[in-house]
């Protein structure tokens, strides 16, 4: 199978800082990947080299360009009048406007369509950022921590829902998170970066109480949610 | 009551008038969506330094606000975009200064006291001739045609730059083209309604409509619906208490503005229950 995103030897300076050293590593179609490492280690950075937001040296290739993408805090005055329908409507490359409806359906928010986006909660808008993001049929979702803001009921709700249109549509998702659990129940595959590539492949072979001392330094252990379902 | 409109140069002042109001209400809205009310400020003397620049060289004053405006426009852009480290506040208050001083000191070098500089500056909205009431409808088609090609990206940047950039918007180019738009209609308008007018039609019924409405399309038809209503009762109310035409719409308007304040939020105005395709 060709990879979707094939990086050699990527590297990102950033006002004089080296913060990415040289990573190479590819990424199939399908795969929900997982990007960790602890705070300032260059997470959002890769993030950003991928979808060509910042400048980078070395080499990337998407085998799409029709991408998505929630970023990790958005900058939004959230009195700017204008509700759920008009934001996904301006942001829609093309018709048919049902599309709209579908995609808040999917995303389990269709009764938030007439509502303004500055009265919606944290977990609603969140939503809303990610119907944004599917709503032009993307080959590639990036989510950066989409969780940051959201309980942790939420949290999992929308984990569930990315994994479920991931199934259905046959997305690539590359996903930022802190959060261990998250990785193990959701992605296929993990890089672990701390400025260099610390590890990759299948979360259960990667995350080892090496790359995990590695990366987190040492005496860090996993220790598994004692979550209520 | 109404022999303010049998008179030539009211009925003038309020064509000239209205159709500024539409043309700057609507570019306002982006200004106030993008909390760049100061920039409206700083372009407004950008204008003035370029009127003082024609004074002083003996070229159409117009026609060198409008460069002077559009080359202080897009430095401003520029430097705000490779400077890192610099705030757009300090940017566009140096910018500001900076052209306030020199469009001062070029009028400091004219010599005699210019009757004309002062109507170019505080504008005469009853002075206004018919060619200042075409040029006012050109720069409504000029402005009113560019943002209908142009206000889904504008939009999209004012919402997220970085969601904007990755959907294909490309960012540096519009932010560019709306500076120049701003600037062109900034200094073309102040012929028309003098330097004090034009950031407070800029500003405040945008501001005042943004506080009555929970829509973006109720947003922009309220926007130019209260600059109208302002420039009217402005123009009216300076016709019968004889005060200055300019000074007299700016505090109706601001009148409009505090009123808007009162407003809760259940009251604000929200049209986009209307079907979406209607939305183009």
């Amino acid at each position: 199978m060709a990879p979707i995103i094939s990086v050699q030897n990527l590297s990102v300076t950033l006002g004089g800082h080296l913060i990415l050293n040289n990573l190479s590593f590819t990424i199939n179609p399908g795969d929900i990947v997982a990007i960790i490492g602890p705070n300032g280690s260059g997470k959002t950075t890769l993030l950003k080299s991928l979808l060509g937001l910042i400048p980078y040296h070395g080499h990337i290739q998407l085998g799409s360009t029709n991408l998505g993408y929630v970023p990790q805090r958005l900058d939004f005055d959230r009195t700017i009048p204008i509700t759920v329908t008009e934001l996904l409507s301006i942001h829609l490359q093309q018709k048919p406007y049902s599309k709209i409806d579908q995609v808040l359906t999917a995303i389990d928010a269709k009764n938030l369509s007439h509502r303004p986006l500055g009265v919606l909660s944290g977990g609603e808008f969140q939503r809303v950022l990610v119907a944004l993001a599917l709503l032009n049929d993307p080959d590639i979702l990036f989510l950066d921590e989409p969780t940051a803001s959201v309980d942790a009921e939420g949290a999992s709700e929308l984990y569930t829902i990315i994994k479920n249109l991931q199934r259905s549509r046959q997305l690539t998702i590359i996903l930022v998170s802190h959060d261990i659990d998250v990785v193990f129940k959701y992605a296929t595959n993990v890089l672990c970066v701390n400025r260099r590539l610390v590890c990759s492949g299948s979360p259960k072979q990667a995350l080892t109480q090496t790359t995990l001392e590695q990366l987190y330094g040492e005496h860090q252990t996993l220790y598994p949610h004692q979550e209520k379902h | 009551m109404l022999e303010f409109i049998t008179l030539a140069f009211m009925q003038r002042a309020l064509l000239a008038g209205l159709l500024t109001a539409v043309t700057l209400s609507l570019l306002g809205v982006f200004v106030v969506l993008r909390r760049s009310a100061f920039f409206g400020d700083a372009v407004a003397h950008f204008a003035f330094a370029g009127i003082a620049v024609g004074f002083l060289l003996g070229l159409n004053p117009v026609l060198t606000a409008v460069v002077v405006s559009l080359l202080l426009a897009l430095g401003m852009g520029v430097i705000q975009r490779h400077a890192p480290g610099q705030s757009l506040d300090t940017i566009i208050g140096i910018f500001f200064s900076g052209a306030a001083a020199l469009g001062i000191f070029i009028i400091g070098l004219l010599r005699g006291f210019r009757v004309d500089l002062f109507q170019f500056l505080f504008g005469d909205i009853v002075a206004i001739t018919p060619t200042d009431v075409v040029y006012s409808l050109l720069l409504l088609i000029l402005v009113g045609s560019l943002l209908a090609f142009t206000w889904r990206p504008l939009f999209k940047i004012t919402f997220n730059q970085e969601i904007a950039a990755v959907s294909g918007v490309n960012v540096g180019l519009y932010e560019y083209l709306f500076l120049a738009l701003l600037a062109i209609a900034t200094a073309l308008s102040i012929k028309i309604v003098g330097i004090i007018l034009v950031p407070a039609l800029l500003v405040i019924p945008a501001a005042t409509a943004k506080n009555l409405s929970q829509s973006f399309r109720a947003l922009v038809l309220l926007s130019a619906a209260i600059s109208l209503v302002s420039v009217l009762a402005g123009l009216v109310g300076s016709f019968y208490l004889n005060t200055a035409s300019g000074a007299t719409i700016v505090l109706v308007s601001i009148v409009f503005f505090l009123t808007s304040l009162l407003l809760p939020n259940s009251r604000k105005l929200n049209l986009s229950k209307l079907k979406s395709s209607q939305i183009k």
